[in-house]
């Protein structure tokens, strides 16, 4: 009694969060997320020890060693690329420059287990590149030549390169345009070369901007199902599904999981550090328009043939490949039931985007309205999912769905009525785990367009005779409008594209388009399934058009667009 | 009781207090400048009168009505008290355009209202701008978008909040003086909120002076300048001279003589402050050593060197810039020199 009434009125009271809606609210969404979560860690720690001191003599090194090569491999490629394009495009003049600009991110659009099927299909003995190299030198057989092996470790770092350096490229460009030029100018006139000034200047500017790129990049790698399968590299996440599904160990894949977690765990953690870090950039105001060194002659070829090469590989070629073998094997695909997987598709990222659209918004407005610690630090739990591994995810979901249904038929037996199963067997599983790893995206839009609304704005439609509901119909709304269509869009295009977790959480029988390519591919029979991957690839072309859209906006200094007036 | 009442207002922040026991009223017509440093409560004690703040403890009337009582849990919604206020970062709303950010509050269907917006627009000179967006104007057309927006639906109290911050310094003058001009002819009970006291001077009928959150002076803006209540009133509308010691006869010893100290006792610890212009050449008197002298056009600015180190800060009206390293004599007008308890 004592201590509850000196609490009264102290600073200590605030500290306690009120139990408002938004709080209840922001709980709830980060319990939902976390559960998943929590469920692997808690199946990891009630598994036996056997199997994992079985699988720690066994396999763990190799799971280890793998997926960290395959992490270096890919992070450096992707900072190489990423780094060196953004640079050349921001700061340099060369044919091309400017279709370049937006092009570079278009490898974006592939999937790399797509990339991964249509490089094979062209590499392999039978294909396009190794039947035209034995028509030009005369070789017969294979013995008479040697070609690089592209179903390896070596050919899923190129793959995946390919078609993620664009999250670098992205943000190290974003980064470049930021800076100041007077920063540049000042270290040229202090003595600096061009080439110095880059290396002591804009990069060290732009590197925490970098990181967050590469970071990004790596909780692709790990979240990376379809390439290192198809390729045969056993990653962390390949076992994660190998002791699961084939050793049939739940407790086993758990196990994995949880120790893949640590590694999601830093990756966040250097994320969000770099993040922070970005806070120094704008040391000067003044914008001037970039210097763009003009690159001449041969130097302009190559900064022209820099770019193109990873857009013609990561995107020119996919698409071409693709496109042809849905022309010519129409047939073939309709034999499948490609509509049937389109359907399957939409209904599940339409369903999806549009709840993590509500729970995004919802929580946008818990963290702006209550402003409190608790809520804040809720809400940045619920946003962690993006970065988990559709794998531990599928681990983890499978567990809190089926005792959702227990607990159902364990209440329906009350009132004397028989239930089955109704979460398991449905798209209920799925749509949760993509809820739980796309939310950060519809989150992050979400309250990046409520930043738009001024608190101030609020106040200023307060006073003059709007009620809240009122401000949020004739301000909010038509604020966020756009922004919001958008964060529903990106989430819709990632459930499309998405792969692991579909492949594990999908009703007996029921596939998209993404499980269907990766299965009718794997089994080598990419020309029917040809027109399937060539949807995915165009539905993923969507925010591509968009980003590049915002990034040619984003400039300082550049004149912002007028808002669009109906 | 008409125009704006609030009294006995206290507010804090957690455990930070940044209204202690504050009243202030304004009269229909009058404009009354809240100044004082940043962070000392002055933009809260705005917000709580237009209602965008809980209300802790106090009362606030408007036009003798109540509109919010702590003690009594009367807190009329932002939306019916009929205040205008005009945000610091003006808060215009960026998907309409001018017009129709200035008609937002009021009634699309009142012939009246309609026809004073389009009046204003035209007074104002805004005319030409009215179908185009917050964002291609420059910051004395949002400013001036702002105060009509707060003023369109004839709000009984107009509360302004910083309302000169965002400009630059040499469009500052006229916009205050255009400002001034339309919230007299309005005739609204005003309530400005500046830390700048060059601007209250200009535009108040009355000033509040504040400092971390308690009224320390209220006055005409003359009152203020020549009769602070305080060194902190003092210090805060210009620079001065500061000279401390012990009060002895009615007077306190300085390297430039005996400064009288009234209503301070003897014996005890004196601050006397002296403002630059209170320091002039004189015929005979106190000789000192310039050490600089820069003109600033219509005064100059002259730094002497003191007897015992340090340096006393005058300001010369017009004249020939004396030059450095001379000798000069000086005598002090005792109408600019301030004495406060230490």
């Amino acid at each position: 009694m004592n201590t509850a009434s000196a609490r009264v009125g102290t600073p200590a009271a605030s500290l306690l969060p009120k139990l408002s809606i938004w709080t209840v609210g922001a709980l709830l969404a980060a319990l939902f997320v976390a559960l998943p979560l929590l469920t692997v860690v808690l199946i990891a720690l009630g598994g036996d020890t056997e199997m994992w001191h079985h699988l720690a003599s066994t396999v763990l090194g190799l799971y280890v060693e793998r997926t960290l090569t395959l992490m270096l491999g890919v992070g450096l490629g992707t900072f190489v690329i990423g780094t060196a394009t953004a640079w050349l495009v921001t700061m340099c003049r060369f044919p091309g420059r400017r279709v370049f600009e937006w092009a570079l991110l278009l490898p974006l659009a592939v999937p790399s287990y797509i990339l991964a099927f249509v490089v094979t299909d062209q590499l392999e003995y039978a294909g396009n590149v190794q039947t035209w190299l034995r028509a030009l030198f005369g070789w017969t057989r294979p013995q008479d030549y040697w070609f690089p092996e592209i179903r390896s470790m070596g050919g899923a770092i190129a793959v995946m390169t390919t078609v993620l350096y664009p999250y670098v490229y992205l943000l190290a460009r974003a980064a470049f345009l930021e800076q100041s030029v007077c920063v540049l100018e000042v270290s040229r006139t202090l003595g600096h070369s061009a080439w110095r000034s880059f290396r002591r200047v804009a990069l060290p500017l732009a590197r925490p901007a970098i990181v967050v790129g590469v970071m990004l990049v790596l909780m692709e790698v790990i979240n990376d199902f379809g390439t290192v399968d198809f390729f045969a590299v056993r990653t962390f996440t390949a076992g994660i599904y190998d002791v699961w599904l084939n050793m049939n160990s739940i407790s086993g894949a758990a196990q994995l999981s949880s120790v893949l977690l640590l590694v999601v765990l830093a990756l966040i953690g250097i994320e969000r550090f770099a993040r922070r870090g970005r806070r120094f950039h704008h040391t000067s105001s003044k914008y001037s328009a970039l210097p763009s060194y003009p690159l001449t002659g041969a130097r302009g070829w190559l900064a022209t043939a820099a770019c193109a090469l990873p857009v013609l590989l990561g995107f020119v070629l996919p698409a071409s490949v693709l496109a042809s073998y849905s022309l010519r094997y129409f047939r073939a695909t309709l034999s499948v039931d490609y509509i049937g997987f389109v359907l399957n598709s939409l209904t599940l990222s339409v369903s999806a985007s549009l709840l993590a659209l509500v729970v995004g918004l919802f929580l946008a407005y818990a963290v702006r309205l209550s402003g409190s610690h608790f809520v804040r630090s809720a809400t940045r739990i619920a946003s962690i999912g993006y970065a988990v591994p559709g794998a531990i995810l599928a681990v983890g979901v499978l567990w809190p769905t089926g005792f959702a249904d227990r607990i159902f038929s364990g209440a329906a037996g009350l009132f004397g009525l028989t239930l089955g199963a109704v979460m398991i067997g449905t798209i209920a599983p799925v749509v949760y785990g993509y809820l739980v790893r796309f939310l950060a995206l519809s989150y992050g839009t979400a309250e990046a367009s409520l930043g738009k609304v001024t608190p101030s704005m609020d106040g200023a439609a307060r006073t003059l005779g709007l009620t809240p509901m009122g401000a949020l119909a004739r301000v909010h709304y038509p604020l966020m409008r756009g922004s919001l269509a958008t964060a529903a869009l990106l989430v819709f295009v990632d459930c499309m594209k998405e792969l692991p977790l579909t492949l594990i959480l999908r009703p007996f029988n029921f596939d998209t388009l993404a499980t269907f390519v990766f299965q009718y591919a794997s089994d080598e029979r990419l020309e029917a399934s040809a027109l399937g991957a060539l949807t995915i690839v165009g539905a993923g072309i969507i925010p591509v058009l968009l980003l590049s859209v915002t990034i040619a906006r984003s400039r300082p200094g550049a004149s912002p667009e007028r808002p669009e007036k109906e | 009781m008409n125009g704006l009442h609030l009294s006995g207002i206290s507010h804090a922040f957690g455990a930070n207090r940044v209204l202690d026991d504050v009243s202030v009223a304004v009269a229909p017509g009058e404009l009354v400048c809240l100044l004082g440093p940043s962070g000392c409560g002055k933009t809260t004690l705005l917000r709580l009168a237009a209602g965008l703040e809980g209300l802790q403890t106090g009362a606030i009337s408007i036009d003798g009505a109540t509109v919010g009582d702590a003690a009594a849990g009367i807190a009329v919604p932002p939306e019916r008290r009929g205040v205008g206020l005009m945000f610091q970062d003006y808060a215009l709303f960026p998907h309409l355009s001018v017009r129709e950010n200035i008609a937002f509050g009021t009634d699309p269907r009142d012939p009246a209202r309609q026809a004073w917006i389009d009046g204003a627009l035209g007074r104002m000179g805004l005319a030409e701008i009215a179908g185009m967006y917050p964002h291609t104007l420059s910051g004395g057309q949002q400013q001036r978008v702002a105060l009509m927006r707060a003023l369109a639906p004839s709000p009984k109290v107009l509360l302004l909040d910083e309302p000169f911050s965002g400009l630059d310094v040499t469009r500052r003058a006229q916009v205050r003086a255009e400002t001034l001009k339309l919230v007299k002819e309005a005739g609204v009970a005003t309530l400005m909120v500046t830390h700048d006291p060059e601007e209250a001077m200009f535009m108040a009928d009355r000033i509040l002076v504040m400092d971390a959150g308690h009224v320390v002076q209220d006055g005409a803006p003359t009152a203020l300048y020549d009769a602070p209540a305080c060194a902190f009133v003092a210090e805060f509308f210009g620079p001065v001279n500061r000279f401390e010691g012990l009060v002895e006869d009615g007077a306190v010893a300085t390297p430039l003589g005996r400064l009288a100290t009234p209503g301070l006792p003897d014996g005890a610890a004196a601050l006397v402050l002296i403002r630059p212009e209170g320091i002039r050449p004189a015929a005979a008197g106190i000789e000192l050593e310039i050490e600089t002298a820069r003109p600033l056009g219509p005064s100059s600015y002259i730094s002497l060197r003191l007897p015992g180190g340090g340096t006393l800060e005058a300001r010369f009206a017009g004249g020939a810039l004396p030059a450095a390293g001379t000798r000069i004599a000086i005598e002090v007008d005792q109408g600019r020199v301030y004495a406060f308890p230490a």
